[in-house]
């Protein structure tokens, strides 16, 4: 319990009113000191427990998120004592890294025995695994008089995972949308019709055209459109001018590029394509300071790429400056003949358009995926919105495909029109 | 409503740790704030200039929010608050002081306190707000004289290029050189004042270059002007000229050049450019959005003469016998003067909250609550009946209580959560703690006023307050 410091005045007021009245002989100014003076006792006397029964649950709605999606998070706080509690303040502690966007983690009210405080608010978040803290109460008597403070144990979630691998809903309810097995020109095993030829000896059983023996008499084989697994690179631009925030407490451009990258890259494993990773603009093992992953066969693949990309989200000013045109060559350098090179970048400078235009150079086919981190209500972020868009033009004017991941479009329906199987021009070399 | 009658008073700050008490809290405070003003004027019989001073207090505080912003509009009825609103306060506690003597200035001194304590409560008003209005004011009530002064000095030019330029007693060449050296002066000043390139069809850089060249030509003209000025005007001076003036052709066109109506179109040529530059420098600046160190004095300046002065004219013109201009001029001066003595008093309180006196954030508070304790004193001076004097004194601790605990959920809780049911709990014990406290002190007026003579009660009650004092001391440590 401490009595709260704010009758202070009230002595002065006292003070001031009885050296008047005695002074200049003022009987009702003298009694009037009596005012202050009750209200200065009131204060003194008021008690505040701090042990008052309170008990706390805290719901987080989705626990477990990508970057980037807004989370709830409820915390109820209900009087389970026996008596009133006229004052009781709320705020809960969220996680430092976390941002509250929507209403406030903190609340006040009277609180009868049995009745609930709710605090509701909104966080964004941002990759890592968050742990929220004990809830701060204050509470206070009738009058305000006094003041204690307190923790409260909070029942329920205390938690919020934010992974870059996980689920959007809709991705899974899609199915194979991907150019899983790609589809090339060359006739062979599939499932699309391609064309029919002589049968020859070996040829299985189940392409042999029998309609077609039944009406000449002749075996022929049906052709089928071949579906070839093919390499692609997830190229994540992690350099300094591609980390920044759409605003406070939002992910950087950085974390969503990898987010992006992360879901591509188990959309594509899944489909059977062999998927490289590289982060560009962070200071790696390689030779130039790249992160690499090769792409090819392996149990550990997987694993190993989503290490690469949470790395890439992790990095800082401090490490030391890497020159991303010879990371970016080092990747042309790198990667497999007739790879695919998907680029993750905000194009937030120039740097992405020569990169896929130097990749261009040595016939990758290419695809740049764009997250959309700038402001759109100032005069300066239109501008840059303007920019950001020649950027997008020019990638697609040097044969890749350029996709624009705007705030309000879902990850799964870009990620559909960066690898869709009309996508094939553009995936499997050369420029459309 | 808010914006039907002006610009906002109030930003709420989103952040939660700044910003102004929360509404319901200071709405129970205003409420018992007006009411036992109110009722202190009305019992006093000094309710007319106490409304006076409470309004202009008001005004004061509206003016001092609006002092805070950048555009012109709100500078502009920033002023027009600010400066008429500290001599209707003044005016109030004048009025209240010649009728009801020391308690009339309290009750009128402590009714303008409370009046620009809640207003600044209600508006936010910081000390770093007070300190720019303080600034804005003071350079509202100095603007006259500097404004006289530089008014004076081209009065004076004028009349001497009018003299010796535009309309010379005898003909002379040099005076038209002279002429000549203004206009083109003032014509190369709007040509590097003016928005030629927005305002010409023609590239910047091609606007660039003939500017460049007129700069050239005019300021040759210019100091060829003056050095034929000079040389001339000595040869006129010591009569070197005058055979030569008196040839027939030459004394012909200079008189013809010498007269009104050849030299006054030069004349109207330089003063059309001057006021041409001085309109593109003022557009200028106006739409830069740094206008506060000219727009906000010359809106005071205006602001201190524009209402009061026909109102007082209309007032003292039925009144006194002074008219016409020394009257005029007695009366601003007087106005000046109260603006003066106004600004004087409105600069005790950043000077407060700068030693620390008045706390900053909630330094409105603290002017209302003690407004409302210097209005009982002034009430227990004119012998009101003590009710009302222990009224006044609960009223003050109920504007503090109340508007101390709004402020401090404001800080604690930010401006988002719904806190009403919280505070109008709150205000429910203070305001019932209050009338327990006058209900108390009446009861003890009425017993002592039974019990027997003046002295011997006031030596207990003395005694008393002194032993609550004595007692509370070591029990707040």
């Amino acid at each position: 319990m401490n009595p709260t410091a704010r009758w202070t005045a009230g002595l002065a007021a006292a003070a001031v009113l009885a050296t008047v009245g005695a002074a200049a002989g003022y009987a009702s100014l003298l009694l009037a000191a009596v005012v202050p003076l009750l209200y200065l006792a009131y204060g003194v006397l008021s008690t505040a427990d701090a042990d008052v029964t309170l008990r706390a649950n805290r719901v987080v709605e989705p626990a477990t998120v990508p970057p980037g999606q807004t989370v709830s998070v409820t915390l109820t706080v209900e009087n389970v004592g026996a008596n009133p509690l006229p004052d009781v303040r709320v705020v809960d502690t969220v996680p430092e890294a976390l941002g509250v966007i929507d209403d406030s983690p903190r609340a006040g009210t009277a609180l009868e025995p049995g009745d609930t405080l709710q605090v509701e608010y909104g966080v964004v978040a941002k990759r890592g695994d968050h742990r929220f803290g004990r809830p701060h109460a204050r509470v206070r008597s009738f009058g305000a008089g006094a003041a204690a403070d307190r923790t409260v144990a909070a029942a329920g979630d205390d938690r919020l995972r934010c992974r870059l691998d996980a689920s959007a809903p809709p991705i899974e309810q899609e199915g194979d949308r991907f150019a899983g097995g790609m589809p090339t020109d060359s006739p062979g095993q599939g499932l699309e019709f391609h064309s029919t030829r002589p049968y020859q000896r070996d040829d299985p059983a189940s392409r042999i055209d029998w309609r077609h023996y039944a009406k000449r008499d002749e075996l022929t084989t049906v052709n089928y459109r071949e579906r070839h697994a093919s390499s692609v690179v997830l190229v994540v631009d992690a350099r300094p001018a591609s980390r920044v925030v759409a605003g406070p407490a939002r992910p950087t451009a950085v974390e969503l590029a990898a987010y992006a990258a992360t879901h591509a890259l188990e959309d594509l494993l899944g489909t059977g394509h062999e998927v490289g990773v590289a982060v560009v603009g962070a200071d790696g093992p390689d030779a130039a300071g790249l992160h690499w992953l090769a792409p090819g066969p392996g149990h550990d693949r997987r694993a190993r790429a989503r290490d690469l990309l949470a790395a890439a989200t992790e990095t800082t000013a401090d490490e030391p400056e890497v020159d991303p045109e010879t990371q970016a060559s080092r990747v042309a350098t790198l990667a497999p003949p007739r790879a695919q090179l998907v680029l993750f970048s905000p194009l937030l400078d120039g740097w992405p358009v020569e990169t896929v235009e130097a990749w261009g150079v040595r016939d990758y086919s290419r695809v740049v995926l764009s997250p959309d981190v700038l402001t759109h209500n100032t005069a300066t972020g239109q501008f840059e919105t303007v920019r950001r868009h020649t950027r997008l033009v020019n990638c697609q004017a040097a044969g890749a495909r350029a996709v624009d991941w705007s705030r309000a479009t879902p990850l799964y329906v870009v990620l559909e029109a960066a690898f869709a199987a009309d996508a094939r021009g553009a995936l499997t070399g050369g420029s459309s | 409503m808010i914006l039907l009658l002006g610009p906002r008073l109030d930003r709420p700050s989103a952040i939660g740790d700044e910003g102004r008490a929360r509404a319901a809290s200071l709405g129970v405070a205003a409420v018992v704030a007006v009411a036992v003003t109110l009722a202190a004027g009305l019992t006093s019989g000094l309710l007319d200039a106490v409304q006076l001073a409470a309004l202009g207090g008001t005004f004061v505080a509206a003016g001092t929010a609006l002092l805070d912003r950048d555009t012109l509009g709100e500078l502009a009825v920033g002023q027009f608050c600010f400066m008429p609103g500290g001599l209707l306060a003044l005016g109030g506690v004048v009025a209240a002081t010649l009728v009801g003597g020391p308690g009339g200035f309290l009750l009128a001194f402590g009714s303008a306190l409370v009046g620009l304590g809640l207003a600044g409560a209600w508006a936010n008003v910081t000390h770093d707000t007070t300190v720019r209005a303080m600034k804005q004011g003071w350079a509202g009530v100095f603007l006259p004289f500097v404004a006289g002064v530089i008014l004076s000095v081209v009065v004076g030019f004028a009349v001497i290029l009018w003299e010796f330029g535009v309309a010379p007693n005898l003909p002379s060449l040099s005076t038209l050189l002279f002429l000549f050296a203004f206009t083109v002066g003032c014509v190369w000043v709007a040509a590097t004042r003016l928005p030629l390139e927005q305002l010409l069809a023609v590239p910047s850089d091609e606007v660039d270059r003939r500017r460049d060249r007129w700069r050239a030509a005019t300021r040759t003209v210019v100091a060829a002007c003056l050095a034929g000025w000079f040389l001339l005007g000595v040869l006129e001076t010591v009569g070197a000229t005058a055979g030569l003036y008196r040839t027939p052709g030459l004394a012909l066109a200079l008189g013809v050049l010498s007269t009104v109506w050849v030299r006054l179109p030069v004349f109207l040529v330089g003063v059309g450019a001057l006021l041409a530059a001085l309109v593109a420098v003022a557009a200028r600046r106006a739409t830069a959005g740094d206008t506060d160190w000219l727009a906000g004095p010359t809106f005071g300046m205006v602001a201190l003469f524009a209402l009061p002065f026909p109102i007082l004219a209309l007032l003292l013109s039925s009144r006194t016998d002074a008219a016409g201009l020394s009257g005029a001029a007695v009366l601003a001066a007087v106005i000046l003067l109260a603006g003066m003595l106004f600004m004087l008093c409105y600069s005790v309180g950043p000077l407060a909250v700068a030693v620390n006196v008045l706390p900053d954030r909630a330094g409105s508070l603290s002017l209302a609550s003690a407004g409302l304790l210097v209005t009982g004193i002034g009430a227990a001076v004119l012998r009101v009946p003590a009710p009302v004097v222990f009224a006044c004194v609960a009223g003050s601790m109920v504007v503090w209580d109340a508007g101390e605990f709004g402020l401090g959920l404001t800080m604690e809780l930010g401006h988002r959560p719904d806190t009403r049911r919280l505070e109008l709990l709150h205000c429910v014990a203070t305001v019932g703690l209050a009338v327990g406290a006058v209900l108390l002190a009446t009861g003890l007026a009425a017993l002592f006023g039974r019990v027997g003579p003046q002295a011997p009660i006031l030596s207990a009650t003395v005694l008393a307050v002194a032993g609550v004092f004595a007692l509370l001391g070591p029990i707040r440590g």
